[in-house]
């Protein structure tokens, strides 16, 4: 988790991602740190996030982002 | 409860405002027009020959000759705007009086290739006509298409004359308007008078700008639709159907010789199809002998004629006439 | 049925009144039945192609969800859900650009050869772009098992049919509008009123703004040379004629949506204000951005081959640029495509990439601004900043119209060019207009347009800063609503130009 909320500081500063639940609704990430953020979640977690998880309730929180993390890497492991 | 009852007044209101708006505009805005006279003459009179077609048969047919030459009562129903779908209703709202022996269709290819617009002297058949299942099918075809605001408002079109609002006003006041006159016509380069609309001559160079020519890729579908039922109609009633194109410059007709040629060609042989006959001024075999085809008898090269040629015109088109 | 003709307005009259006439589990039904009958007013084969899309989509949505629960080996699973979808987009898409793009290709083709050659006339069938993107989007959402397949076939034709939206938009999205579709909906006054009221505004922007800017726009971009010294003028007239046609048309179909107690999704929100050209495309056309987004952005943005490049990238440019550059290429990627959706000339496709290039450029050098913007201590929501940013926004929206509407590229560069070299604003009065066909008229009607603009900024100001208009508008006395309603409706022949001169709304034809 404390390895996610750098990832995001460094694509977007000055946001307080502990307690941000709306980083989509708000418009606060626009496509460009979106995918900013999935390009460093991959290369960080090797996980694949497809198109379809690209939605806001995968995004809205620096929560809800971890929670998609955990679920992917629990997926590559069974396999 | 309440709020319903609100609603309902809220309605009627708006209903209210929009009616009083349109009383007023209507009668400060629609200036007087022909179609009033013809909506009226039509309505309360019988007769034997019906002209239809456009501006150039209301500016070269002179019933008033045509009546003394065939001793047959005739009235001139030609108006700038109006294709042959508003042809068709004018015939029917003529028949609900009595069925005519003849109708001269007055034909310019123009009208079978362009779209309907939403200007012109139609406007007023519509707004004119009495209350009737014709008025009603018009409205189905003709209305229910164009711009709501049309229908709507019928001041719509007019919205130009807010300049002229005194002199249509105190022209709607007159005695004149009120017996159907003719007086307000009077332009000082064209009156209405004997039916017909009379140019004056003009002199000085003329207008060529205004000059639709035939174009068979452009075929306005329903204009044939609704000459086919204009044909129909007059076929099921036993009513004589001509067809008829009007002289024209010569020098619009060397100039434009191909085209005038192609729509010649094209019509002859459409009109042979139903078996109407089709008389084309322009035409070698219809040329008309000691007329003037030369462009100071016209105002305009499209062709239309000044009052004095109309007149000689009317004279042989009623011996055509007359050995149908 | 044009949407301001007379028939239309009884359609939606008699449409209306059934709805909530008829018992309420017949509504969605009767929604389906006037939009086909909408639809078949336009033409029996046209209808034939939508009855194409519909059939095909609705079968491979079925298919791919049963793949989906039915098929245990992944591996399998997978590879038959491509098959399926990529069939069904290729076979969609693949009428689309038939349709849409032959003539294009054509000429193009003749064009390098130097060959003469002759148009084939196609049947554009009405909103097929529009149907299209809705339809594929759906699909992609079963695809993704973001949604569930609808199996019910006549629900289905509906949502690719709904005859407010059909013509020229919004996208819908199949979970926020198919549920509201087949819902039932009783008779809400309020919503009623105020859709209709919607619809007013929607007609007020389109024919006294819009239809009067026309006049102005088509004179000056036919004829560049004879007012190059107002192609300024024209432009400007070009981006509220656009603004007000599109989001009039926009208000009108959602208000009729909203007569059936529908809600659409919105398609405006005041473009004019936005702060940079990726703002500007939140706030205009936004159905088409956000379904770029969704279904041409991120899959291309993350597929494979993206990847290998942002791994290339990031060895040779360093982590942030290279992280970055992906994103600028997809970008550019997206408004090509929104480009060529435009219309098949290469203007179009300068057009898209123009706007693309903005975005990838202000993509790569956010964090350089950053450091400006720190240095000239500048602060982001400073007034003055807003407004500079605003200013600079419509500028550069307003070079793009130039592609937008000039006859060709060379033209658009040649206008641009008058624009800031020629000025004479005296051509202006020189612009016919009104019944005469005279400039008699012109000062009048050149006040409507500006007075009309007024209201809509005014408007969209007061939307802007959050103000509750709508509750505004309804805490006022019924009879102050009525002459409101009045006057609107009055302005319309009052103050507009007959839509025989103006033509249809512009985005009907896509």
């Amino acid at each position: 988790m404390k390895k996610l909320i750098e990832i995001l500081e460094d694509v977007q500063p000055d946001v307080n991602y502990r307690t941000c639940e709306t980083l989509i609704d708000d418009g606060i990430l626009d496509s460009f740190a979106i995918l900013s953020i999935i390009s460093e979640l991959q290369d960080e977690f090797e996980v694949t996030i497809t198109p379809s998880l690209v939605i806001p309730e995968n995004f809205n929180s620096a929560k809800a982002l971890w929670a998609m993390i955990e679920r992917l890497q629990a997926a590559k492991a069974e396999m | 409860m309440r709020s319903f009852k609100r609603v309902i007044l809220s309605v009627f209101c708006l209903l209210f405002i929009l009616a009083a708006a349109n009383t007023v505009l209507n009668y400060a805005l629609i200036p007087y027009s022909y179609v009033r006279i013809m909506m009226h003459q039509i309505t309360t009179e019988n007769y034997d020959t019906v002209l239809l077609g456009t501006s150039h048969g209301l500016n070269g047919i002179s019933p008033k000759i045509l009546e003394e030459q065939t001793g047959e009562k005739t009235i001139n129903l030609c108006l700038g705007g109006e294709y042959p779908r508003d042809a068709y209703y004018l015939l029917r709202q003529v028949c609900k009086k009595k069925l005519p022996k003849k109708v001269v269709y007055e034909l310019d290819p123009g009208y079978w290739c362009t779209k309907e617009g939403q200007r012109g002297d139609f406007n007023r058949i519509y707004y004119e006509m009495p209350w009737s299942e014709v008025k009603f099918e018009y409205f189905v075809n003709k209305m229910l298409k164009l711009d709501f605001r049309a229908t709507l408002f019928p001041w719509f079109y007019y919205r130009g004359q807010l300049k002229n609002t005194a002199k249509i006003i105190s022209c709607k006041q007159s005695k004149d308007y009120k017996n159907f006159g003719v007086q307000a016509f009077d332009t000082g380069g064209q009156k209405f008078s004997d039916g017909f609309l009379k140019n004056f001559p003009v002199s000085g160079p003329k207008e060529e700008k205004d000059l639709v020519l035939w174009d068979k890729k452009n075929k306005n579908k329903d204009s044939f639709q609704y000459f086919e039922k204009l044909a129909t109609f007059c076929q099921k009633h036993h009513v004589k159907l001509v067809v008829a194109v009007l002289p024209v410059p010569r020098e619009t007709l060397q100039k434009y010789q191909k085209k005038y040629q192609e729509s010649d060609a094209y019509f002859r042989t459409y009109m042979k199809k139903y078996g109407i006959p089709f008389w084309n001024y322009n035409h070698p075999d219809r040329q008309i002998e000691d007329f003037d085809y030369s462009l100071d008898a016209f105002t305009d090269y499209e062709g239309h004629m000044n009052m004095e040629q109309a007149e000689d015109f009317s004279v042989r088109l009623a011996q055509d006439l007359k050995s149908l | 049925m044009s949407l301001i003709s007379m028939e239309f307005l009884l359609f939606v009259i008699a449409a209306a009144a059934g709805y909530y006439w008829i018992p309420k589990k017949f509504q969605w039904i009767w929604l389906l039945l006037f939009s086909y009958v909408y639809y078949v007013s336009g033409g029996i084969k046209a209808t034939c192609f939508l009855i194409f899309t519909t059939v095909t989509t609705w079968y491979a949505g079925i298919l791919l969800e049963s793949l989906t629960q039915n098929e245990s080996d992944r591996n399998k699973r997978k590879r038959r859900k491509k098959g399926v979808l990529v069939t069904t987009l290729l076979l969609n898409f693949g009428v689309l650009g038939v349709l849409k793009y032959t003539n294009f290709a054509l000429a193009t083709f003749h064009m390098v050869l130097g060959t003469g050659h002759r148009e084939v006339s196609l049947l554009l069938p009405l909103g097929i772009s529009f149907y299209t993107f809705q339809s594929m989007g759906y699909l992609l959402d079963v695809y993704w098992e973001r949604t569930r397949a609808e199996h019910h076939f006549l629900r289905f034709a509906l949502f690719v049919s709904f005859f407010p939206q059909i013509l020229q938009g919004p996208i819908g999205r199949f979970d926020r509008l198919a549920r509201q579709l087949y819902e039932s909906h009783s008779f809400d006054l309020k919503r009623v009123q105020l859709s209709l009221l919607r619809i007013l505004w929607g007609y007020f922007k389109k024919m006294v703004i819009a239809d009067n800017a026309v006049i102005f726009v088509d004179a000056i971009f036919q004829e560049p040379e004879a007012y190059s010294g107002i192609c300024i003028v024209g432009v400007l007239a070009y981006s509220i004629q656009l603004y007000c046609d599109f989001s009039g048309g926009m208000d009108v179909v959602i208000g009729i949506a909203g007569l059936f107690g529908i809600e659409l999704d919105e398609n405006f929100k005041r473009p004019y204000f936005a702060v940079s050209i990726t703002d500007f495309w939140h706030r205009w056309h936004i159905t088409l951005g956000t379904w770029m987004k969704d279904y041409v952005f991120y899959p291309v943005s993350l597929s494979g081959w993206m990847k290998h490049f942002s791994k290339f990238a990031k060895n040779i440019f360093g982590k942030k640029t290279g992280r970055v550059l992906p994103i600028c290429l997809a970008n550019i990627v997206v408004f090509l495509v929104v480009g060529v959706w435009h219309g098949a000339a290469w203007k179009f496709i300068v057009y898209g990439l123009y706007n693309g290039l903005i975005i990838a450029f202000s993509g790569l050098m956010a964090p350089q601004y950053r450091k400006w913007k720190e240095a000239l201590h500048l602060s982001e929501h400073s007034v003055g900043f807003h407004l500079f940013q605003i200013i600079r926004t419509f500028l550069l929206v307003n070079i793009s119209w130039f592609f937008d509407r000039a006859d060709d590229l060379e033209t658009a560069f040649r206008m641009m060019g008058y624009a800031v070299t020629r000025f004479d604003l005296s051509q202006i009065f020189q612009i016919q207009i009104g019944e005469a066909s005279g400039t008699e008229y012109t000062m009048l009607f050149l006040f409507v347009i500006l007075a009309g603009c007024f209201l809509v900024f005014l408007v969209s100001l007061l939307q802007e800063q959050g103000r509750d208009l709508i509750g505004f508008y309804e805490r006022r006395h019924w009879l102050v609503k009525c002459v409101v309603m009045a006057g609107l409706i009055l302005m319309l022949p009052l103050l507009g130009q007959p839509a025989g001169e103006a033509g249809g709304f512009i985005y009907a034809q896509f």
